[in-house]
Order: structure tokens, then sequence, then C-alpha cells
């Protein structure tokens, strides 16, 4: 037999083993996914049924901050954060900013940002710990989009355990252009008369929010990590 | 996420596990056969066995994988990211050359899928690294989606960017038995 022969005759195996294989996982695949267990990441409906994802209205009350760009010398400190008045994702009335007579910290988060889902956990960790005790701690799910991963938002502040409440933004983000949002996730620290004591975009380390947060509790100037 | 896309992740994730068992199993072969003799002989009548038939294999890893990624977007209505594109830019074009390199014996067959290979291997690396490390673009989203958010994950790791890894390491393997097959059978030749 020549090399060209034995080769032939040993492959002869091959193919019949690659199909049996494919239809045995083809049948294991049917068996695991039968079940339709939502998974992490992707379109994530369960549970989510007649929820507001995008709101139809966001009322908006004051002049809106400028544009973001920098913590540091940011042109927004001091201005009066406009008050946003808006729904949850079951329609219940929220409002954010504006001068509540509390410290509060309004944060812009987005369902597909991974950076959000990063510091969502951080904040409720936080939470747990009282680091938040004494501040109104608002959530806006803004920039959301139903063709985009971990969509709907509802499903997956409530799978994060997110107690806290959560404003629906409209479709052209009216609540982020009112408070200058260039990105995600922006945290706006307003003070008891509602004025800006700062605003933060992107992650922050756990030890740096609750810094933060305590001197913005105590009105001390906030010690913003340099970025 | 719908029972079909539930069943095709849990396939897809399957059919990736394999791959990456083939490719473990080739490589560590590849290395213990420079010392052990009896690893060389198992070697070497794996490159019989397979090498015939690896440039069809390797179509159809590439058949697969262009499969998938389709359904995926067509039907999954997963829109890709941009890193996802240039995946599929490497990806598409492999099936046409591996699929003529095959059945027509065309020459150059694996010269001309080396740079889609390369390619596609540093941005499927790439993609995937940035969808487990985020913060290596940046601490912040812009108002455009960004590429390190992976549709779904199984098993903790396994995302479209580590399916595409997989498949392009795994076409990489057989182009490279199918190497060492035709070397043999010229040196038997001769």
């Amino acid at each position: 037999m020549s090399g060209a022969n034995r080769a032939r005759g040993s492959s002869k195996w091959l193919w019949p083993s690659v199909i049996g294989g494919i239809v045995v996982i083809g049948v294991v695949a049917i068996a695991l996914g039968g079940g339709g267990k939502d998974n992490t990441g992707g379109s994530n409906n369960g549970g989510a049924k007649d929820k507001i994802e995008i709101a139809k209205v966001v009322e908006v009350s004051g002049t809106p901050l400028p544009d973001f760009d920098t913590t540091l010398n940011d042109s927004a400190i001091g201005k009066k954060a406009p008050t946003l008045d808006g729904a949850d994702f079951d329609g219940k009335s929220v409002t954010a900013g504006g001068a509540s007579g509390k410290p509060q910290i309004v944060t812009f988060i987005a369902h597909w940002c991974p950076h959000c889902q990063r510091e969502v956990p951080i904040i409720i960790d936080l939470k747990n710990k009282g680091v938040f005790d004494g501040v109104e701690l608002t959530g806006v799910a803004t920039g959301t989009r139903s063709d985009a991963p971990n969509y709907p938002p509802s499903a997956w502040l409530a799978s994060a355990k997110w107690d806290s409440p959560v404003l629906v933004d409209t479709a052209t983000s009216t609540a982020g252009a009112a408070y200058g949002l260039t990105g995600f996730p922006m945290l706006v620290f307003v003070n008891p008369d509602g004025t800006v004591a700062g605003r933060w975009s992107g992650e922050m380390e756990p030890s740096n929010l609750q810094a933060v947060a305590e001197a913005f509790k105590a009105g001390k100037k906030i010690p913003f990590p340099s970025n | 996420m719908s029972n079909q896309v539930e069943i095709a992740n849990k396939a897809f994730l399957l059919l990736t596990l394999v791959a990456n068992a083939v490719i473990v199993i080739a490589v560590v072969i590849s290395v213990f056969a420079l010392f052990v003799a009896p690893v060389r002989r198992l070697r070497d009548s794996m490159i019989a066995a397979i090498g015939p038939e690896a440039r069809r294999l390797a179509f159809a890893v590439a058949a697969t994988c262009t499969l998938g990624s389709l359904y995926y977007s067509e039907f999954a209505h997963f829109v890709p990211c941009r890193l996802c594109w240039y995946q599929r830019i490497c990806m598409y074009p492999l099936v046409v050359i591996l699929g003529v390199g095959a059945w027509k014996r065309a020459p150059f067959t694996r010269l001309t899928a080396l740079p889609f290979i390369v390619c596609g291997l540093g941005v499927s690396t790439w993609h995937f690294l940035v969808e487990r490390f985020p913060t290596i673009e940046g601490t912040s989203c812009g108002t455009e989606i960004k590429c390190s958010v992976p549709w779904f994950t199984e098993m903790g790791f396994v995302t479209l960017a580590f399916m595409c890894l997989s498949g392009m390491a795994l076409i990489a393997t057989l182009l490279l038995v199918d190497r060492a097959h035709e070397r043999s059978t010229s040196e038997e030749i001769a």
C-alpha cells in the first residue's frame, strides 16, 4: 500500500466522526439550551415585561448645565442643577436634581456601557455599607437602545439589586442633555441648595468613591481622583 | 434571550470547547514529538490521517464560523460592533479561499489565507482582551456603543470574540497539519 493510499484509508473515519460529533453537539445543545434560561450580557427580557425602558417625556426645569469636559475646573460647579421630573420603569414619578434640602448624587448610566456595569455594583456595595447615608442617590437610565447588549436596563438594574430611585430618560437623552452628559457613567454631586458640587465621568475605585462621598456629605471640597 | 438563541449559544459553545481541545492536543503532541519517539509516531500517524482532509476541515470551520456570525446578526439581531466587523472581514474570505483550495488543490492556498488568519487572530485576541478588561480602552463610554460589552458570555469566558479566536486558531492548526502532510508526502515520493 502506498503512503497516499495508507493515508486515504486511515482518514476514512474522519468525516463520519466529524458529522457524528456535530450531531452529538446539536443534541447536547438542545438539551442544555432547552430551558431558555437568561444569561449574562445579551438581551435579557426576563421579568421585564410591561416596564417603561425609554420614557416619552422628562420635564426639565432650569438652565441646562454646560457639556461635561473635565472634573477639575468644571464650569458647571456652583451652577443650579436643573430639576428632572420623570418616572421610573414602573411609571412611578421620580424627581432628581434641584434644591431638595439634601445632598444628592445623580448617576447617569447606560445598560450597554461596560464601565457602568462595573460601577453599579461598586455604588450598590458602598450604599449597603452606609457610605451614602444622608444622600439622595438617584440613577438615570439613559442611552437606552433595544439593539444593544444587556437590554433592557430595568432587568439589568434589578439583577444588580439597585434599590435607589431610577429616572428613565427619553430616546433623545433629555435628562442627560440637561446635565451636560458626554460619557457614561456620569456622577453629578448636587448640594442641598441645588448647586452643582462637582461632576465625574467614568469608573471610580471604591476607596475613591467613598472618600468623595464622605467629603461631599460633609460639605467639604470633593477630592476627585485625577483621571 | 429566546430558546432558539440559547440552543445556538450552547451549540457554538460546545464547538468552541471542541476546537480548543483539538488545538491543545495538537500543541501538546507537537511539543512532545520533538523529544519522545512514540509521540513522534503518534504525530505522524495523525498527520497521515487528518492531513489529506485538513483543508476541507479548515473550510468547514470557516464556513461554520461564517454561518454562526450571520445567524447572530441576521436572526438573533445581535448588531455587530466595530471589532466584530473586522473579524468578519478576516473570516468570510477564508470560506472562499479554503473552499477553492480544498476542492481544486489550488496553489498558494495557505499563503493566501495567512494574512487573513494573522489579522483575524490579532483582532479577536484584542477584542477578547477588551471584553475581559474594559479599562484597556479607558474608564468611560462615549455615546457610541463600545466593543467591550459581549452579547452573551457562556461559562464565564466564552464570548463571540473568543469563539472567533478559537475558529481562527483551529483553521491555523489545520493548515499547519496540511503543510506537514504535504511535506511528508513529497518526502515519501522523493
